[in-house]
């Protein structure tokens, strides 16, 4: 009996003691929080070349500002400020009691958000619309019109309406794609429910995702490409963008830029291409950073500048106050 | 690793010869994924259920399947962005492992030892969440090993047993280095949960002792209240150590309480 004792004591001595196991950890202090941010950034970071980061000369300007005895509201100023440097709409910052932190200068100023009103938007549209569950999607004809509307908050399961859509549309002069304003998501579920838009495959762009802590230690590139997929649709399509189009919203549009029968209109994209993830801090702060490079179809990175589009339409705060969505009016105009 | 734990009652003195046992518990996680985060992370939880089937008589079969949830933080939740509170990361065990092996004679005529092979499932999601953001991460472990259970009936009534299992090689699928790579994401392409399940598992490579280890012991007390029901406690730790692409260190302590019926 006594031998069973000892074997249970061992073990449970044993599985509790953590220094026994486990790597060491970063330390809760200013320091030792900056010096991991950092070194994860200088290590993770995908865009780095795209960007034109020089991670040691960050390193040298904002490391010096940080000391044992930095308060929370130092710490925090010091990091933004740096990750304010990559202007990268896939890089956060959240803090206890405080709004997110994007590093991304439109994103976190709220630069022209005003510029996208969906409820001026439904006032286009004839009653009868359909929305999904928090406007995830909105959908309709244009009033007076032969056009069909609809709209994609993010890029997920909102896309499975697109058949329907194209559907209701199949006599149509044409139909608008609004992708203003979209949050991003998982950009497979636009390519997998967009077969029906083109004949052919299409590359739509490649990428490629860090898989090491070297400069150069990458995954090889993956292409990606949209594949015909049931009956074409092979209506005008006009695509809707604007500075808040980000991420899997961008890919999204690199994808209807593939196709000869789409017009994209509006604003340049964000330009936040690759995939994001997140990480913890020692104090309990979370961020987000992006880890992969991302080329067009054209083998071009637009990664910080965004894809311009084909006819630009920036709606004005002025006519936004007076109900008027400028876009919108020259994407119908446009048919 | 495939949970082994022998809450089941022992044959030496039984004209039975099956078994089948639940258990319920509460554990301790202690996990380190540097995929996901340079931190361990540390909770307790109250859901952690098992359910074995063994039976004992020329061979020495058993299956067992487990199921855990557990949900660290490295600090308590807190606002954000106005009304937006963190949440706990969500981590899901689960283990069904088919053994058999072989009883063999023991001097002491209070004392079984068996040993055998087995083969087993050991599935890990998890969602690492990070504010606002979440990802999913995984770990899997379809593979062979070895097993060794001990067991000592000190009367009619009471009876130890102690075990050990030791998942020895097989196919290990784990998160990408940076957790959602092209492979990774092509692997959800269908948004279907099972087939994204099998492009995972199908992205897995063989690994043994040398990249994954994998150990599970445990000892448990039961007392047969009469020939068919016995209740018990049991005591299991778990350890899992995989060094590719990124190290992940995990072990687990779960104190059971165990009801088995025999027949």
């Amino acid at each position: 009996m006594r031998s069973f004792f000892l074997l249970f004591l061992c073990i449970t001595l044993l599985g509790s003691c953590k220094k026994v196991f486990f790597r060491e950890e970063p330390a809760n202090d200013p320091e030792a929080i900056f010096e991991d941010l950092w070194k994860n950034f200088n290590e993770n970071y995908g865009p780095t070349e795209e960007r034109n980061i020089d991670w040691a000369a960050l390193y040298q300007a904002y490391r010096p500002q940080i000391n044992a005895g930095s308060d929370e509201q130092t710490l925090y100023q010091v990091i933004t400020g740096m990750l304010s440097v990559l202007n990268d709409g896939h890089v956060g910052l959240i803090a206890p009691n405080r709004d997110r932190f994007n590093s991304n200068y439109i994103l976190h100023h709220s630069i022209g958000d005003e510029l996208f009103d969906l409820k001026l938007i439904k006032t286009y549209l004839e009653p009868g619309y359909q929305t999904g569950e928090d406007d995830a999607y909105v959908y309709g004809k244009i009033q007076g019109t032969d056009i069909g509307y609809i709209y994609f908050d993010y890029i997920g399961d909102n896309f499975f309406v697109l058949n329907d859509f194209l559907d209701k549309n199949l006599l149509s002069k044409g139909i608008i794609i609004d992708l203003r304003h979209n949050q991003g998501g998982d950009f497979t579920y636009c390519f997998s429910e967009i077969g029906r838009l083109t004949n052919q495959e299409r590359l739509v762009f490649r990428s490629r995702t860090k898989n090491g802590p070297g400069r150069n230690d990458f995954t090889s590139w993956y292409s990606w490409h949209i594949q015909p997929k049931g009956s074409y649709f092979d209506k005008p399509i006009v695509i809707l963008t604007d500075r808040y189009t980000i991420s899997a919203g961008e890919r999204s549009v690199m994808a209807f830029k593939t196709l000869p029968n789409v017009t994209i209109m509006g604003d340049t994209t964000c330009g936040a291409h690759s995939t994001m993830i997140g990480r913890e801090l020692a104090n309990g702060w979370y961020y987000t950073f992006a880890t992969q490079n991302t080329l067009m179809y054209d083998d071009i990175s637009y990664e910080g500048k965004g894809i311009t589009p084909d006819v630009r339409v920036v709606n004005s705060s002025f006519e936004m106050l007076n109900g008027i969505d400028r876009t919108l009016q020259e994407a119908i105009a446009s048919f | 690793m495939a949970a082994i734990v022998c809450s089941t009652a022992v044959f030496a003195n039984d004209s039975t010869k099956n078994d089948i046992s639940l258990r319920y518990g509460i554990g301790h996680l202690g996990k380190q994924d540097l995929i996901f985060s340079p931190f361990v992370h540390n909770t307790w939880s109250a859901v952690n259920i098992g359910m074995r089937y063994e039976r004992k008589a020329k061979l020495h079969h058993y299956a067992d399947l487990s199921f855990g949830t557990y949900q660290p933080i490295l600090v308590p939740s807190y606002t954000y962005d106005d009304d937006q509170r963190t949440a706990p990361h969500y981590f899901i065990l689960v283990n069904l492992t088919y053994g058999l092996g072989k009883a063999l004679r023991l001097s002491n005529p209070k004392a079984t030892l068996s040993v055998g092979g087995n083969a087993g499932i050991n599935l890990q999601p998890s969602v690492y969440s990070f504010g606002s953001f979440s990802s999913l991460g995984y770990f899997a472990f379809i593979g062979v090993g070895a097993w060794t259970k001990f067991s000592y009936r000190f009367s009619d009534h009471h009876r130890l047993d102690a075990g050990l299992n030791l998942p020895l090689a097989g196919l290990t699928a784990r998160s990408p280095y940076l957790i959602n790579d092209d492979e990774y994401i092509e692997n959800t392409y269908s948004h279907k949960g099972f087939r994204t399940l099998m492009a995972f598992l199908g992205d897995g490579q063989f690994r043994t002792l040398n990249s994954v280890q994998q150990a599970d012991l445990h000892v448990q007390y039961t007392y047969d209240i009469n020939r068919h029901w016995g209740i018990g406690a049991a005591y299991e730790w778990q350890f899992l150590h995989a060094s590719q692409p990124a190290s992940l260190i995990a072990y687990r302590n779960i104190f059971y309480l165990t009801g088995a019926f025999k027949f």
